[in-house]
């Protein structure tokens, strides 16, 4: 990938300003990683085992999971993130067992190097698929499916496009703290590519400072194109779902989430 | 409202004389337009060549508008203002082929009495006179969560935030005004509006109440068909036959 990569601007260049957004997010990790438990369970992942988180943001999930005995390994590409993540799992007394590490999806296997077939989970959440090109989704899946023991399941939870196309909204808004992220949307229905434009601001009095522009580009995938994804990945489709609560999917659904075996 | 904020409610002039053309209401017809805002719409349905009377509450409005009014035009076309609650506030004398009623001037605000209002304009209407009135459509917001859009409009950049309560049917707008510094936003001004939103039936019940009879719906000048898919709900009435 070219050095120009939004992902490189958003996650290594300034990293700060996406720190925010996981920050914002950071009391969300407890509910959905109880739900999540429920479907670990559900496929078979014992008490204790052993977990992939990544990219694992500041340890939202993998920190909750740790907390819940599990042994977690979490990725991120970007070291603010994952210093955060380090942090927050010391803080909150599993730094034991939740190790965070800097590393590149595409090259997971190498980012936790003798951990081949070591995890009976792997998870990857909150759309973090879709980013590169299609072939590269695919040698991610199968980075994943290095790290899984036989028998081991993956879960991708991402948004669901038939909910984008049905729901189209052109235009987004959010604050937290004293952020404030514009948001410009456009689907490019031919290739399901995300033309986005995010714009960042800070809070200064009634004025809005800017802090970033930059365009967010990234592929959606219908369940069926996800599910097809997972088998060219190396893996076998063993159930899907509109989301952590395992109710069914729907277009009206805004995510999907799909479980894999190994 | 700014004027700069209603902007995207605001329909051609061309538009609306294709429509009030294809109900027989042809150029040289007499059309009241109230509220009729700044004065743009009214303007250019003269420049069409009807003979225009344009009413808003907002004498400021109305003040440049009539400052404005091209000397060409200057006998077919009269502005007037009068306070909200006596609108049209016309001589009872003073009558109309067409009555327009547009840009979501009913349920403006928790006081607005919108069968006070449709009952004053109907005694302002001939016989065989039309009705027309729009608004934002219920359906479309309720259906639709759209809670944020932005628009820039040269160096200013007006974001608007959205809020609709089905239990209501209010829907609360929000617009904060900013100017463009290289790629910062300076807090220039803002302003809100809670516009009570209506159902189809809502408004034929209400037009029912006030002197008319509704005629037909639209979903927008080109007379596309009544649906969710539309921001606009259009309807055009006739003066009910037994005068109260």
């Amino acid at each position: 990938m070219s050095e120009g990569h939004w992902t490189e601007t958003l996650f290594l260049r300034h990293p700060e300003v996406f720190l925010a957004v996981h920050e914002n997010a950071w009391s969300t990790g407890e509910a959905q990683a109880k739900d999540l438990q429920r479907i670990l369970e559900r496929f078979h992942v014992p008490a204790g085992g052993r977990i992939l988180d990544a990219p694992c943001g500041i340890g939202r999930h993998g920190t909750r999971f740790a907390k819940m005995g599990y042994h977690v390994v979490g990725v991120d590409l970007s070291p603010t993130f994952v210093e955060r993540a380090r942090e927050l799992a010391d803080r909150e007394g599993v730094a034991a067992r939740a190790t965070y590490r800097v590393g590149d999806l595409r090259r997971l296997s190498e980012s936790v190097l003798g951990s081949i077939g070591a995890f009976d989970a792997a998870v990857n959440l909150w759309t973090s698929l879709g980013y590169y090109d299609e072939e590269t989704d695919v040698r991610i899946l199968q980075e994943y499916a290095k790290l899984v023991r036989p028998g081991g399941i993956l879960i991708v939870y991402i948004v669901n496009r038939d909910y984008v196309v049905r729901h189209f909204d052109p235009q987004g808004y959010e604050s937290f703290g004293d952020i404030v992220h514009i948001e410009q949307r456009h689907l490019d229905l031919a290739t399901s590519r995300m033309q986005n434009e995010w714009r960042f601001f800070r809070r200064n009095g009634e004025d809005l400072d800017h802090i970033l522009t930059t365009p967010i580009e990234h592929c959606i995938y219908s369940l069926h194109d996800l599910q097809r994804l997972l088998v060219r990945g190396g893996w076998s489709v063993v159930e899907a779902f509109g989301g952590f609560k395992m109710d069914p999917p729907s277009i009206d659904s805004p995510t999907q989430l799909v479980v894999g075996r190994r | 409202m700014p004027a700069h904020a209603m902007r995207p409610l605001l329909e051609e002039a061309e538009n609306i004389r294709a429509f009030l053309q294809e109900e027989g209401i042809a150029s040289g017809a007499r059309l009241l337009d109230v509220p009729c805002g700044i004065g743009r719409r009214a303007t250019g349905l003269a420049e069409a060549g009807y003979e225009v009377v344009a009413v808003d509450p907002n004498e400021i409005a109305i003040a440049a508008a009539k400052g404005r009014v091209p000397p060409a035009i200057g006998d077919r076309l009269t502005f007037a203002s009068a306070p909200r609650e006596t609108l049209p506030g016309l001589p009872s004398n003073a009558t109309f082929d067409a009555v327009l009623c547009l840009d979501h001037a009913l349920g403006r605000g928790p006081g607005s009495d919108d069968v006070a209002f449709l009952r004053r304009l109907s005694k302002h209407i001939r016989p065989e006179g039309l009705l027309v009135v729009d608004l934002l459509n219920r359906d479309f917001f309720a259906s639709r969560q759209r809670p944020f859009a932005f628009h820039t409009i040269g160096s200013v950049e007006q974001h608007e935030f959205r809020s609709f309560d089905p239990t209501t049917g209010v829907l609360r707008l929000e617009w904060k005004f900013y100017e463009r510094v290289g790629a910062d936003l300076k807090h220039r001004t803002g302003s809100s509006a809670e516009l009570t939103l209506l159902t189809p039936r809502d408004l034929a019940a209400v037009l029912d109440q006030s002197g008319w009879k509704m005629n037909a719906l639209w979903s927008g000048w080109r007379r596309e068909p009544l649906s969710a898919d539309h921001r606009k709900l259009m309807v055009t009435a006739r003066p009910a036959r037994t005068s109260p």
